[in-house]
């Protein structure tokens, strides 16, 4: 099991390596980046089918760990990006993504690469480590083949990223600084952030500094997440990437960031859970309201889609803020599962979309599920998803989690929740179905829209439609095991 | 006052004199100095030498204190894009802003470490970098103008990093420097190719016009 996980960590950064390497001519970049990602996918099922429940495996000197949290990402972050290396092949054979086929496939390797090892890792600024470089090698994928506007969000997106990172690593040096007072003073406080050992810090030292900590780390993990305040860079990143670029972003590094915010949240709760929550369901209310605010004033469907996503965000903090026991935050924790599936459908919908009409703005569109069936049914599945319809595993996990909010007594947050969720629907309503089901101006002629070319899509749907009606027992058990962790000790 | 305050003085200058000129230059220059005066601080530590600490004086003097401003000296300079170059707009009200900034940090500082002076200073010091690097990024002046409110921000947490009693494992030291190398190379990228003008006004007036 180890060895497979040195092969998860290693594979895709040797391959991005090459790809990237100047005078090094690669055959058909996007098939390899295919068949690295299909390798990545079966090792991360092996390392999931092989290991022993509620126990943890460490290597390479105990900086990684094989344990629950970081099998579940792995497999997710693995499969979202297999279905991104099938739909990049797609899109190259279709002359509807630009740029150097070398370049995007070696640096969406080295961007996995770094996600993974993000996800694998057992010390926080390790973990830190992957993720900045994650963020530093996917920002100039962000204007892969586009213009200035795509530069400016790719800019953008580096510096809240950048910022963001930086918060939470002063965040975990206050932490430090914190936990060596409580310790015995500068000398005796061994400085650990190895997460196994953290586990059994007891003594907090100076409760200014661990506040202080507390707070930055998870301002900066929020920021990354696309958390209100720092949400602005979210939507432009989101908007003006290429689709297989936002899928990275969106369910990719997305998922890497919350394995960082599960991870400090299932530690520091155990000492403040209090502060936790109350940062947590600040940040979560002001982000759903924002995003629902622009989604209600959004022309731009993929730019609705991403405020969306903050509006996803948003929730996963509110739930994470409430989930003080075990089924509270296995809704957590199946919302975000969801929620990547989700988000990978649509974006890449939205990709086949604007390759089709040469347009994003929502107004001049007009019954797409008749010109493009397959891009439309995929597409209404997915707005179904994202809204919380049945039997999608958003619905379990939307229900989940409200229902904790009135048993934890959130009852103000609880009522705030539903009514923005109302209006998203109602907004997404009005703005998504015309859009989708509308007379088509030019119905009567079919565009080539190839089954094959959703395949990954149509997976994420059953996967999603699985998560809601019947979820099989390991992967349920796999939930729980996370959902142990997020409830502190 | 002795030489550790007399070197967070030092450091607190080379982050606010920058703000006072226009001129790239002097910025870069600034960026330089609080490098040199991180591995100054290090080395008034008093560590015990060992491989880790060559190390990270390595990274503290020759990367921070003389790559970064020469890289981006030499990329700014191929690229004369920014030529009314600020950080801050040159009035009185920006600078009153800035020593309050300042005033607040050390008031923190203070309030944060009652019975520790010396890390009252640090502190002080570093919460002035993190706020004036925060007050040159709501500036949107320019890549160039952020990349310097970003440098400086990193000049703060990695003096808040120089408080631990104790080093970092000598692999994530390395990390952390090998992240930083990269963050400068990456920044350096998009000098030159992003214009000096204000970037979200832009963004926001193609944002709803659903077209790329």
């Amino acid at each position: 099991m180890i060895a497979m996980a040195y092969v998860c960590a290693l594979l895709p950064l040797a391959g991005g390596l090459l790809l990237c390497a100047p005078k090094i001519r690669v055959w058909r970049a996007n098939v390899v980046m295919l068949i690295l990602a299909a390798i990545e996918s079966a090792c991360a099922g092996y390392i999931a089918w092989q290991r022993t429940p509620d126990a943890s495996v460490f290597f390479c000197d105990r900086y990684f760990v094989i344990d629950a949290t970081s099998v579940l990402f792995l497999s997710l972050i693995s499969l979202v990006f297999l279905g991104v290396s099938v739909y990049a092949l797609h899109r190259r054979s279709t002359g509807t993504l630009d740029g150097d086929p070398e370049l995007y496939a070696g640096r969406s390797l080295l961007f996995f690469a770094a996600s993974v090892l993000a996800v694998l890792s057992n010390h926080l600024v390790m973990m830190w480590i992957f993720l900045e470089l994650s963020a530093l090698a996917i920002a100039p994928l962000i204007f892969f083949g586009r213009g200035l506007d795509a530069k400016r969000a790719s800019w953008k997106y580096l510096m809240f990223s950048v910022v963001g990172l930086g918060f939470n690593f002063l965040g975990l040096m206050c932490v430090a600084r914190a936990i060596a007072g409580g310790a015995g003073a500068h000398s005796a406080g061994e400085l650990t952030f190895f997460i196994d050992e953290l586990w059994h810090v007891h003594s907090i030292g100076d409760s200014h500094w661990w506040r202080l900590g507390l707070a930055l780390m998870v301002f900066g993990v929020g920021t990354k997440l696309g958390l209100a305040p720092m949400y602005s860079w979210c939507p432009d990143a989101y908007d003006k990437a290429p689709p297989s670029v936002t899928v990275m972003l969106a369910a990719v590094q997305f998922n890497c960031v919350v394995v960082m915010l599960f991870r400090e949240v299932g530690l520091l709760r155990s000492f403040d859970s209090q502060l936790v929550s109350k940062e947590l369901i600040a940040m979560g209310v002001l982000s759903i309201g924002v995003a629902a605010l622009h989604i209600v004033k959004a022309r731009n469907y993929k730019r609705l889609i991403a405020y969306a996503s903050i509006n996803h965000a948003g929730s996963i903090a509110l739930g994470l803020a409430v989930a003080i026991n075990l089924n509270a935050a296995y809704g957590v924790v199946l919302y975000v599962v969801s929620n990547a599936f989700v988000k990978a459908v649509l974006f890449m919908s939205c990709g086949n979309i604007k390759a089709h009409f040469g347009t994003k703005q929502i107004s001049v569109l007009r019954g797409v599920i008749r010109v493009m069936p397959f891009s439309g049914w995929v597409f209404m599945l997915g707005v179904f998803a994202l809204l919380g319809f049945a039997p999608f595993g958003s619905f379990i996990a939307e229900v989940v989690m409200l229902s904790n909010m009135t048993e934890g007594g959130y009852l103000l947050v609880f009522f705030y929740v539903c009514v923005v969720l109302t209006i998203v629907l109602i907004a997404c309503g009005r703005l998504l179905f015309p859009m989708i089901w509308g007379d088509a101006s030019d119905e009567g002629i079919r565009h080539n829209d190839p089954f094959t070319s959703h395949l990954a899509s149509m997976f994420f749907i059953a996967v999603l439609l699985s998560l809601g009606i019947y979820t099989p027992a390991p992967v349920s058990h796999l939930l729980q095991e996370v959902a142990k962790t997020l409830v502190g000790h | 006052m002795n030489d550790a305050s007399d070197l967070f003085v030092l450091y607190v200058a080379a982050v606010v004199v920058p703000l006072m000129f226009q001129s790239w230059r002097v910025a870069i220059l600034g960026l330089g100095a609080q490098g040199i005066l991180l591995g100054s601080i290090l080395a008034s530590h008093h560590h015990p030498w060992s491989g880790q600490l060559v190390f990270e004086y390595a990274y503290l003097f020759a990367i921070r204190g003389i790559v970064l401003p020469w890289y981006f000296f030499r990329r700014q300079r191929d690229h004369t894009g920014e030529s009314e170059f600020v950080l801050i707009r040159k009035n009185l009200f920006q600078w009153l802003i800035a020593a309050s900034l300042v005033l607040v940090s050390f008031m923190f500082g203070s309030r944060l470490s009652p019975n520790n002076p010396a890390e009252a200073w640090q502190v002080g010091t570093a919460a002035s970098a993190l706020l004036i690097g925060m007050l040159i990024l709501s500036h949107r002046s320019g890549p160039l103008g952020q990349i310097v409110g970003l440098f400086t921000i990193e000049g703060g947490i990695a003096l808040i990093e120089l408080l631990s009693p104790h080093a970092m494992p000598f692999p994530v030291a390395i990390g952390v420097s090998i992240v930083f190398v990269l963050l400068m190379l990456t920044c350096g990228l998009y000098l030159g190719q992003l214009p000096a003008d204000t970037l979200a006004t832009e963004l926001a007036a193609t944002e709803d016009k659903g077209v790329l």
